[in-house]
């Protein structure tokens, strides 16, 4: 009977844990900029477009845009698809994020990423004015759901930077202690406020010659955003109907420096990175199968084993373009009694 | 060896010196059991070769007990068994010889002591008797009564001796008598089988008659379904998960943490619970309350109730016993609420019928669903054995099921059935039911076909508040219940109509027809012809105009003697023009772009967060059903290179509509103006040419041509008929489509106005008159018409001679006596004939004829009757005397033309109508020349350059005469 009653107590606790009876407890620390996996939020605003609106007649539709990355858009562009038989833009100010007007329902903007000094990133409304057109072409409906889309792409960049163990004496011949030690399984990394994440670090030690080593580092990336990978240099052609091959889908430009961190004016040594960008240093990771990709980086003028053994900060930039759509339905109703 | 039927080895019920109904493979399988259990050493293996051995198996239905089957095997000789059979066989048969012997003897004895014993104590005197002796003599008489009666009676009535016994023993309502029964029953103690079959007897009977309300509790939740319109769900409703976060988060998730909490504590105190059960319980629960709760139909929930029920109350019931049987009664319980929940969708994707959703509900509710009630009648049946009358629910479920496939093709459910001869119209309708349950396979077989072939393009029923629209014919019913031959007939009918377009009123034009009921397949023009009223426009072809929504009463009329007696059935058809409209919504990106995307693996749809993937053409309601398909979307375009999707539009009648298409007025296809119709891609080239006029702007209208409209096929259409071509969106145009987006989303439209005639019947019964009565024949008679028959008959009298007389009257003047005189009649009839050559009628004239009869009563006496007829003399349709070519012979050198001459008995002025198909296409009208009495009506010529050798011209010419068409003259040519 008493285990039982144990097993009750048990169940009863489970069944309770449904809800929970924990409170959250918020930790007192700075803002982490770097972290999150979104870039740009898109959300249409509560109520615009309403979910209803009568034939020929104007209604409002407004798009949130939150920067919620650490990397600021610079000319990002902004499309805005209709069926063209109900509905047509009526009028879309540009006003702060946007810049400009870059065709026909499609506007450039910017937005602020998140900094020490705008730890919330920028956040801005932009609203237009669209026309539900008279509902001529269907005699005998009385309603038409239609859909609007929104589609953004910009470029957008993640940096990623991690102390690692350059052990330049990797079989312990010199018998010293050592400040520190390559952890065999790498480095894991959640998050570093962008939509592509670096997720694992490994560091090798590869002997060059008697003299030197070769640090190499296995970099695994992902797209842990809910929007597609284009390549920096087709964000406009995204966004339009303009040339797209399946080469400009899910690349990223990976640059790795060693000794380098994401302080200004800090220069490192740029890595070697493979598979390679044609004519640069440059990796080129292709986050297509389930969306991530592993790149190899490496010290190809090796650092001299007299140096010992260090920590150094590993800098990591990704440069890519991204892609998302939001997309909300609206129904045209009929005036009766026309 | 025991004396065991072997019907009780299987435990089945014995009536008279019958088996029940049995399971075959029961049987021998218990049998081998049983010859297994009861032979020493003999075995499974062995006794399963006995039992299948070829000369023992046919007999086996034969033997009533397991003497017979011993005696059969001693007789055929145990060698034909293989050696370790044939030892453990004659051994045991050595020891049952023995054991027999054994038995008589002791038997013998037993019986001689009883014997003697009875008698010692009858024999004694009253008062030497002691209570027990008494007691004694009394058992003794009771044996031999009951060894009597069990020895007279049949197995059967042992059955239900032991029954009653068995029933008084556990539920009387007197102790005594209990204990009575139970002292009775303990007789029977050692006789296994005697007490065993009593104790089963009782349980089945008990499962039988709950068996029965079962029965009728799934009938009950079927005729519910009829009403909730509960019609299963698709499988992939079971992966939404929205479907389990309602369902978990809703009151039945807190139902299943309640019984979840209860089951926990019966555990704990109660010591008796059942783990499997308990989960069974919980994903049952989880997964059809889902459903129940997300669908929000109250059906999905009696449906669940009902499952849980039976499950509970009869399954595992039944089963209590063995922990296999659970789990199959488990097992069963999910096997069934599968069928019973998704079969339907399962069916319907299965055989990619394109459903509409009345078609869906109606086979949905009546024809499969009652998936609990066919379980119940069928599977159960051993278990559930009930009485007569759930063969009866059972077959008239099966009648509803037929009545409901034929009323698909007869558009039964939906008519208002007539009051009058509803019963013989049941009765008709299930004598036809297989035939039309064939029409309606084959009509699906031929959707089937011109879906497999790509043929059939997909619509929907646009949504809208104000349906139902068309023309349609209600109330249908005859203005008596019977009419005399001599009575005139009506039947009337609503006429209610709503238009599509209150600017574009709707014309009807009404008719009926009488067919005598056996006739099959009546069509048109084949019957009786009545006449209808109201006919507001006598001067054109409609009876009447509707603007909007309107609702007419209208009357067929028969003339009397017109319809013969019997049961007649009466159409009336109602022809009107209508305005069917359809839209296809579908998507357009970049053919690099969506190439690039599909080897990326990225959805297109997900991405441009598209939830309408695959649309479907709608269209407004009406008595045709109008499908657009294109490409499947979205459709990949191109700025280096024309692209050329197919688009396709389809004409099926609606479903739910019974009826033809008579004729395509005009079939427009609205295409948008970035993108245009290939109109040399279609099949045949130039089926559609493009417009000046389009109703909407943005679009470009594509009209069906003409000399399409008149082909043969596209009259009369009564099946689907598609029209496939291609679209050509040049590499320049791009732009226009997508403008400066990715992705675009556009809109083909499609109107047909065509004439489409409904049409509904009634039955009416004709009886013979009572009196003497004349009539003409034939009913109807027109100019041509060379004798005209005046009859004069009496259901019960002779006639002896009667005289008549006929009369003429035209449009000018009144009645004219034109011919009198007497005839002899035979019997009961008397005719008399009128001559168009001697005397001559034309169209418009009446011709009464009036018939005074001499009559012979029974008693000898004679009697005179009178009755007069009067017929109308209707218009002669133009003849065609001859069709020809000029010149006689086709050749590629000279021009064609051809000739047709008619003549009109009515002299009307004859006009035609010419159209040349197959080699060559036109359509217009002949002009037409009268040249002594006849009309020369020649087409326009074919020029020399369309001709080519070994081509067949064919030339249709349709004369008309100011009121109807005639017969159209046909004539082919071969160009050499």
């Amino acid at each position: 009977m008493i285990k039982k009653i144990s097993l009750l107590v048990i169940v009863m606790f489970l069944i309770a844990g449904c809800k929970g009876f924990t409170t959250e407890k918020h930790p007192i620390t700075g803002v982490d900029i770097y972290k999150g996996t979104d870039a740009l939020k898109m959300d249409f605003l509560k109520n615009a477009p309403p979910k209803e609106v009568f034939e020929d007649a104007l209604f409002k539709a407004a798009i949130e845009l939150r920067n919620n990355g650490a990397f600021g858009i610079k000319n990002g562009y902004l499309t805005l698809t209709l069926e063209e038989d109900y509905l047509s833009i009526d009028e879309w100010p540009i006003k702060k994020p946007l810049v400009t007007i870059a065709g026909d329902g499609q506007v450039i903007f910017d937005l602020e990423g998140k900094s020490l000094i705008n730890p919330e990133g920028d956040y801005e409304v932009t609203e237009i004015t669209l026309k539900a057109k008279k509902m001529e072409t269907d005699k005998l409906s009385e309603t038409h759901p239609t859909s609007i889309l929104a589609t953004a792409c910009y470029a957008y960049q993640t940096k990623a930077t991690e102390t690692v163990c350059i052990d330049t004496d990797a079989n312990n011949l010199r018998g010293i202690e050592k400040v520190c030690a390559i952890d065999e399984k790498g480095k894991s990394l959640a998050s570093q406020g962008a939509p592509v994440a670096v997720t694992n670090i490994e560091t090798e030690i590869l002997p060059k010659d008697d003299n030197s080593v070769a640090p190499y580092f296995i970099i695994q990336l992902k797209n842990k955003g809910d929007g597609v990978i284009i390549g920096y240099d087709k964000v406009r052609e995204a966004c339009s109907y303009g040339p797209i091959t399946n080469e400009d889908f899910n690349w990223v430009e990976v640059k790795v420096y060693l000794s380098k961190s994401d302080k200004e004016g800090e220069e490192g040594k740029q890595l070697d990175c493979n598979p390679k960008l044609e004519g640069i240093n440059s990796g080129k990771a292709r986050l297509k199968d389930n969306k991530e990709d592993t790149i190899r980086c490496v010290l190809d003028e090796g650092i001299d084993k007299s140096r010992g053994t260090y920590s150094t900060p590993l800098y990591i930039e990704l440069d890519y373009g991204y892609t998302s759509t939001i997309s909300e339905e609206v129904t045209i109703k009929k005036i009766l009694g026309d | 060896m025991k004396k065991e039927s072997f019907c009780e080895v299987n435990n089945f019920i014995i009536k008279g010196d019958k088996m029940g109904t049995f399971d075959e493979k029961k049987f021998k399988t218990d049998l081998i059991k049983k010859l297994a259990e009861e032979v020493d050493g003999i075995g499974h293996t062995r006794a399963e070769e006995i039992i299948t051995h070829k000369d023992v198996a046919p007999h086996l239905k034969t033997f009533g007990t397991f003497d017979d089957l011993h005696a059969h095997i001693q007789a055929m000789g145990t060698d034909k068994f293989s050696a370790s059979t044939k030892t453990a066989l004659d051994e045991y048969y050595k020891k049952a010889v023995k054991a027999t012997e054994r038995t008589a003897k002791k038997e013998e004895e037993i019986e001689e002591t009883e014997e003697e014993e009875s008698k010692r104590l009858s024999d004694m005197k009253e008062e030497d008797l002691t209570i027990e002796k008494k007691e004694r003599l009394e058992e003794l008489k009771g044996l031999k009564q009951r060894e009597k009666i069990e020895k007279e009676e049949s197995l059967w009535e042992r059955h239900q001796r032991l029954k009653k016994l068995h029933e008084t023993a556990h539920f009387h309502e007197d102790p005594g008598e209990r204990v009575k029964a139970k002292e009775e029953l303990d007789k029977y103690k050692g006789n296994r089988f005697s007490s065993g079959f009593a104790h089963i007897a009782t349980h089945y009977d008990a499962i039988k008659i709950s068996g029965a309300w079962w029965l009728l509790f799934a009938f009950l939740l079927f005729l519910l379904d009829l009403f909730t319109g509960f019609s299963g769900y698709n499988l992939e409703f079971l992966w939404n998960a929205t479907v389990y976060e309602k369902a978990i988060r809703g009151p039945i998730g807190a139902f299943v943490i309640l019984y979840l909490i209860f089951y926990i504590f019966s555990w704990i105190f109660g010591g008796r619970t059942n783990i499997r059960g308990f989960i069974i319980r919980i994903i049952v629960l989880l997964l059809f309350s889902a459903l129940s709760v997300a669908s929000g139909n109250i059906g999905t929930t009696f449906h669940l109730v009902f499952a849980l029920l039976y499950w509970q109350m009869v399954l595992l019931r039944f089963n209590e016993n063995k922990e296999e049987d659970k789990a199959s009664a488990d097992l069963t319980l999910i096997e069934v609420m599968l069928f019973d929940f998704f079969i339907i969708d399962g069916f319907a994707n299965l055989t990619r019928i394109p459903l509409d959703d009345r078609s869906k509900a109606l086979i949905t509710a009546v024809s499969i669903l009652p998936v609990w009630f066919f379980y119940i009648a069928i599977w159960e049946k051993r278990r559930l054995e009930m009485p007569w009358w759930r063969t009866a629910i059972v077959f008239i479920t099966a009648a509803i099921l037929i009545f409901s496939v034929a009323a698909e093709s007869m558009d039964f459910v939906y008519a208002d059935a007539p009051e009058i001869n509803r019963f013989k119209e049941l009765k008709d309708k299930a004598i036809k039911a297989p035939q039309n349950a064939g029409k309606y396979l084959t009509n699906q077989i031929t959707r089937q076909l011109e879906f497999a072939t790509g043929g059939y393009y997909e619509g929907q029923v646009e949504k809208q508040e104000n349906e139902p629209l068309g023309v349609y014919i209600k109330d249908i019913e005859a203005a008596d219940k019977e009419f005399y031959e001599d009575e005139r007939i009506s039947v009337w009918a609503t006429l209610e109509a709503k238009t599509l377009d209150n600017e574009q009123p709707v014309n009807v034009v009404l008719s009926c027809e009488a067919y005598e009921s056996d006739e099959e397949d009546d069509k048109k023009g084949e019957g009786i012809e009545g006449t209808v009223t109201p006919d507001y426009f006598k001067e054109e072809e409609k009876n009447f105009m509707i603007d909007a929504l309107e609702e007419e009463d209208i009357k067929c009329e028969f003339e009397p003697d017109s319809l013969k007696e019997g049961t007649q059935k009466i159409k009336i058809f109602a022809g009107f023009n209508f305005l069917t409209k359809a839209y296809l919504k579908t998507y357009f990106v970049t053919n690099d772009r969506l190439r690039a995307m599909r080897r990326e693996e990225i959805d297109v749809f997900d991405f441009y967060r598209i939830k309408d993937k695959n649309p479907v053409a709608k269209f407004t309601n009406g008595p045709v059903k109008l499908g657009i398909e294109t490409k499947e979307p979205p459709i990949g375009i191109s700025s280096e290179y024309d692209t050329k999707p197919m688009i396709g539009v389809m004409l099926d009648i609606n479903p739910g509509w019974k009826g033809k298409i008579k004729e395509i007025k005009e079939l427009i296809l609205y295409i948008p103006d970035s993108m245009e119709l290939d109109t040399d891609s279609c099949d045949p080239s130039g089926t559609f040419g493009i417009s000046d006029e389009s109703e909407y702007e943005g679009y470009s209208a594509y009209k069906l041509q003409d000399w399409v409209k008149k082909k043969k096929e596209l009259i009369d259409i009564e099946e689907p008929k598609s029209f496939r071509c291609r679209l050509n969106i040049a590499a320049d145009k791009v732009s226009k489509v997508l403008g400066d987006s990715p992705f675009a989303t556009k809109y083909f439209r499609v109107s047909a106005d065509y004439i489409f005639e409904t049409e509904k019947s009634a039955s009416v019964t004709v009886r013979e008159s009572k009196d003497f009565n004349v009539h003409f024949s034939p009913t109807t008679a027109t100019s041509s018409e060379k004798e005209i028959v005046c009859i004069g008959k009496h259901p019960e009298k002779n006639i002896k001679n009667a005289t008549y007389l006929f009369y003429k009257k035209d449009a000018y003047k009144d009645y004219e006596l034109v011919k009198e005189g007497t005839i002899t009649c035979s019997a009961k009839e008397c005719k008399v004939s009128y001559f168009t050559d001697s005397y001559p009628v034309k169209k418009d004239d009446t011709i009464k004829c009036v018939m005074e009869a001499k009559l012979k009563t029974k008693d000898g006496a004679e009697e005179i009757e009178t009755d007069l007829t009067i017929i109308e003399i209707k218009n002669s349709l133009p003849k065609i005397e001859k069709i020809a070519f000029e010149p006689e012979k086709a050749e590629p050198t000279a021009s064609l033309k051809c000739i047709g001459n008619f003549s009109d008995k009515d002299n009307d002025v004859v006009t035609a109508t010419y159209k040349f198909e197959e080699g060559y296409f036109d359509a217009d009208n002949a002009v037409c020349e009268k040249e002594n009495n006849m009309y020369k009506c020649i087409t326009k010529e074919i020029p020399a350059e369309e001709l080519s050798t070994g081509e067949t011209i064919r030339c249709t010419i349709t004369p008309h005469d100011g009121e109807e068409n005639g017969i159209a003259a046909v004539k082919e040519i071969v160009v050499s």
